[in-house]
């Protein structure tokens, strides 16, 4: 079997690279073109660094962990406003189970005068076992008044209304959380992500 | 019999809310349940449809002559059971035809069948959803989402005329329906009375009655049923509310 090793998928205006994310990366979106980093985590860490540096500036950064086992995974998100009228938005969507762990760090850092400034960040974990851990840190920095900033964190179970649900359907408990998964990550999932989430779920959920 | 529900007793945490409910549903009937509101009848349809929050402590229930209790939610729905769900539970990102084709599949591999061919399913589809009055582009829209709560409703009613079950709970299916989209759903569910399948409809009011004429109707208060009779049971209650039964 495979070893899925983390992934990262860029798209700046019609431009869309996807690359294996093995080192750090930093990316500086350009104003007039909405920059979209999507990360998928399996194992091993991922840092992606965000530096607006020009009015106008906006980026999308969707993360996605997905660790089981023993495996660690730490998913590292930094973003720099270093001026005014730039914006940023974090969401990040995980699973854990065996006795794995996850650790997510959503970095907000606004400079002085980056007035007008947006950033936001939200996550939510779901843990598939006891036995995982889920750890969320948003870190905000923010040395400017006139900013709009907002984060939000949840970490549970798979929901038992919605196992129950689909499972009152004919769906087995299995494919229920199969498809329970699909919705959870839809909103923030690249196609190109598709293949490796689903070989992940096979084999761990 | 279809179902035959003996002295059960059920519980959710330390709370005891089923106290002996006893019930026979024959093949083909629509039984109605009614009783004020904490009296166990949504409890009941859940406990037949295997809710996790419940626990039986005892009795027993019997659906086509085997032990329901030993099921799971899963195995009872493809063994028949269709639990019509109050307030249905949304999925984002998951399309209702695709979600209907892997509960039928689910169903006919139960039953050791094959699974439908894309032609046939489509077909089955449509000509389900035509009879509801449901659209095209609401099939292609994710399960429950962005549906008014009238849609929600047909969505279950729909979702059940297309999978056929034996057994179907219909839960409150009137609450918040307007009068002309209550006539539409019991349409559906009266044309699909027929001599295998059984009904059993839980409802507040006897107006849902005068749709779907049942052929007994039970009274449930503090989690036992404690009147049964036929349909002018609910017109009496209509006239004198509960208070006899509390």
């Amino acid at each position: 079997m495979t070893t899925i090793g983390n992934l990262c998928v860029i798209q700046t205006g019609n431009n869309r690279r996807v690359l294996s994310l093995t080192e750090p990366l930093a990316v500086t979106p350009l104003p007039g073109e909405e920059t979209h980093i999507f990360t998928l985590v399996f194992n091993g860490t991922a840092d992606v660094c965000v530096t607006l540096k020009e009015p106008g500036a906006v980026c999308r950064l969707n993360g996605i962990y997905l660790v089981h086992d023993t495996h660690q995974a730490t998913l590292r998100f930094r973003v720099h406003h270093l001026t005014r009228e730039t914006t940023s938005h974090q969401i990040v969507r995980g699973l854990a189970g065996g006795t794995a762990q996850a650790d997510f760090t959503g970095r907000i850092q606004i400079a002085p005068g980056a007035d007008n400034a947006t950033g936001t960040q939200n996550h939510r974990g779901i843990l598939l076992d006891e036995t995982a851990h889920i750890l969320a840190r948003p870190e905000l920095e923010i040395d400017t008044d006139a900013v709009t900033c907002s984060h939000g964190s949840a970490i549970g179970d798979f929901d038992k209304e919605s196992l129950f649900y689909l499972q009152a359907r004919g769906l087995n408990e299995r494919t229920a959380k199969h498809l329970m998964i699909q919705s959870f990550l839809f909103e923030i999932t690249a196609p190109e992500f598709a293949p490796f989430i689903k070989e992940w779920m096979n084999r761990y959920v | 019999m279809l179902l035959e529900i003996k002295n059960l007793h059920a519980s959710i945490g330390d709370k005891e809310i089923l106290k002996g409910v006893s019930l026979s549903l024959p093949k083909g009937e629509v039984h109605a349940l009614m009783g004020p509101n904490g009296s166990g009848k949504s409890t009941l349809s859940n406990v037949i449809a295997g809710h996790p929050a419940y626990t039986v402590t005892a009795g027993e229930i019997i659906f086509k002559g085997r032990d329901l209790l030993a099921m799971s939610p899963d195995e009872r729905a493809n063994a028949g059971v269709f639990l019509a769900f109050q307030y249905p539970v949304e999925l984002p990102g998951v399309g209702t035809a695709s979600f209907l084709k892997a509960a039928l599949n689910a169903k006919r591999a139960a039953a050791g069948e094959p699974e439908l061919d894309a032609v046939s399913f489509i077909k089955r589809l449509k000509t389900r959803a035509k009879a509801l009055n449901i659209s095209d582009e609401m099939l292609k829209r994710p399960v429950n989402v962005g549906f008014s709560g009238g849609e929600k409703k047909k969505a279950e009613i729909f979702q059940m005329a297309f999978l056929e079950p034996d057994l179907c709970l219909l839960d409150e299916m009137d609450s918040g329906l307007d009068i002309d989209a209550l006539r539409t759903l019991s349409d559906a569910v009266n044309v699909m009375r027929e001599a295998h399948r059984s009904f059993l409809v839980i409802t507040h009011y006897q107006r849902l009655l005068n749709h779907i004429t049942p052929d007994c109707v039970h009274i449930m208060s503090n989690g036992r049923i404690v009147a049964s009779g036929d349909k002018s049971l609910a017109l009496k209650l209509e006239e004198t509310g509960y208070d006899d039964y509390r």
